[in-house]
């Protein structure tokens, strides 16, 4: 039996250079297929492609033996892409939008929409300009767990959902792999990837062996974010990216607590008062996460002290950024 | 659904298509004084008619909406005429009473060159929001359309009697006024179609 998805030697490149080059992979009913990679690794191209919103340069692709290049409008009929937009009539309410994206594929009467709407906790009824980030997130979810389709292709699924609505997604995912549909997940989260049956490492526009969980957090970062009422874990792949993280963060609550995990470096570290005293002049909100940027730091550059001018210096970084 | 569709799709408000009708009455009714009201009329519907669509269109793909049609599996053909379709209501509601001043003054049947050059205006609107990428290029491309068709209907050249608004001015009920008239919103919703249809 053939796969229900065929991707053979895929290219697709940017004006600028950037883009995928000889993608290869297949996927079929019922599995769960996630494509990691960092920023810039082409997810999103090819997940562009995937969704026909753009036509591959080189190569084949086919959805249930329907290629693409061929006969575009049938794969169309069997794939619901999921992009990282949250695309909604702002003026109309939840239901409203449902109705009418649904409809653009023959749903006129979506029977299990309040049900699913009802598992990720959000009002249909409510205006969508009125949402939050998360909740535009949980209407484009419920939208494409509402229509029965061979292949559910997702771009960032989790941006924006909180830890319990990001379980609720994972099991609707699982649900409607079990009901037979293909899965396919664009993601640069650890945690989103572990819910996968497969992992496609893309890197740089193109497709490493496949990886496992393991293999992937090996070599990176751990980050614990403690916000108001809940924690978050993030793998990042150098400390450089911490603050971009810490801004996206900023956007559902002021972190109280960030922990940077070990790097078995194996440095002690010892604080000074009078860095401690420096570290008290920094807001309230930037001293936990200063405070591990600079036992971050400390440990990178061999510090076994932590004076003022390491504070300091970490605080310009912070600022810089 | 379609008075929905009609909401997302023209995306127009009660209290904007009141305001729209006061500020096109006044304006028409300005221009009656001086027995302008056709021109003034024409020039109103190649604006609203032109910009609306295609500012609407670009609105939608900066969201992110358009790409969300342009994958889905519905007839892209039947899409955009049934956008442009409730984009010729949308340009017709404010201008209710404008348009009931010029019948009065001009006769009724200028209704049909009223329609004919809406179904234009918004059928070229339409084409330049889905070939531009961005809003600067929908305000050119829609500045340049409308920019050609006025001067296209007001100055008396072979072509104008092509254009749909030159009989909204100086209505001719002869038939094959009618029939020439009705070409090139015919050929404007044709080349719509079939360019959205390979999309």
């Amino acid at each position: 039996m053939s796969a229900t998805v065929e991707v053979h030697g895929l290219c697709y490149r940017h004006p600028g250079g950037r883009g995928i080059a000889h993608i290869s992979f297949e996927a079929g009913a019922g599995e769960v297929v996630c494509i990691f990679g960092w920023n810039g690794a082409g997810k999103t191209t090819l997940l562009k492609v995937l969704s026909t919103l753009v036509s591959p340069q080189a190569g084949s692709y086919c959805v249930d033996g329907c290629d693409v290049t061929q006969n575009r409008e049938s794969v169309r009929r069997k794939i619901f892409p999921v992009f990282d937009t949250n695309a909604h009539f702002g003026h109309l309410t939840g239901r409203e939008n449902a109705r009418f994206f649904l409809s653009l594929y023959g749903v006129s009467q979506p029977d299990p929409l309040d049900q699913i709407a009802a598992s990720f906790e959000l009002d249909l009824d409510q205006q969508v300009d009125e949402y939050s980030l998360g909740m535009k997130r949980k209407l484009l979810l419920t939208e494409s767990f509402a229509v029965n389709r061979k292949v559910l292709i997702f771009d960032e699924p989790t941006l924006g959902l909180d830890t319990g609505m990001r379980s609720v997604f994972f099991e609707r995912i699982l649900e409607a792999a079990k009901a037979g549909s293909c899965v396919i997940i664009g993601t640069n989260r650890i945690e989103d990837a572990t819910s996968a049956d497969r992992i496609l490492l893309l890197n740089k526009g193109t497709l490493c062996p496949a990886a496992s969980i393991e293999a992937l957090v090996a070599g990176m970062i751990k980050i614990s974010i403690t916000l108001e009422d809940r924690e978050l874990v993030e793998y990042i792949p150098s400390i450089d990216e911490l603050p971009q993280l810490i801004k996206k963060i900023l956007n559902f609550g002021i972190p109280r607590r960030i922990e940077i995990g070990e790097n078995g470096a194996g440095e002690s570290v010892h604080w000074t008062e009078e860095a401690e005293d420096k570290l008290r002049c920094a807001p309230q909100f930037l001293q936990g996460m200063i405070r591990s940027l600079v036992e971050r730091y400390a440990l990178d550059h061999g510090y076994c002290r932590i004076t003022p001018d390491v504070v300091d210096e970490v605080k310009g970084r912070f600022e810089k950024r | 659904m379609m008075i929905m569709n009609f909401r997302a799709l023209a995306g127009q408000t009660l209290l904007r298509i009141i305001a729209k009708a006061a500020v096109s009455l006044l304006f028409v009714g300005l221009a009656a004084v001086v027995s302008r009201e056709g021109i003034a009329l024409a020039i109103m519907i190649i604006f609203t008619g032109v910009t609306g669509p295609t500012i609407r269109l670009d609105t939608m793909k900066m969201d992110g909406i358009y790409d969300r049609i342009i994958v889905s599996p519905t007839s892209k053909s039947r899409f955009f005429l049934g956008f442009a379709g409730h984009w010729v209501i949308a340009v017709h509601l404010p201008l209710i009473p404008a348009i009931a001043v010029v019948l009065i003054l001009k006769g009724p049947v200028t209704i049909i060159f009223i329609i004919l050059g809406t179904v234009l205006a918004v059928a070229l609107g339409t084409l330049a929001g889905v070939v531009s990428r961005g809003l600067s290029e929908a305000h050119l491309a829609a500045l340049l359309t409308s920019g050609l068709l006025i001067p296209l209907s007001l100055i008396r050249t072979p072509v104008a009697g092509f254009i749909p608004y030159t009989n909204i001015s100086a209505p001719s009920f002869e038939p094959a006024a009618l029939i020439a008239a009705a070409i090139l919103p015919a050929i404007a919703i044709v080349v719509l179609a079939l360019a959205v249809s390979r999309s």
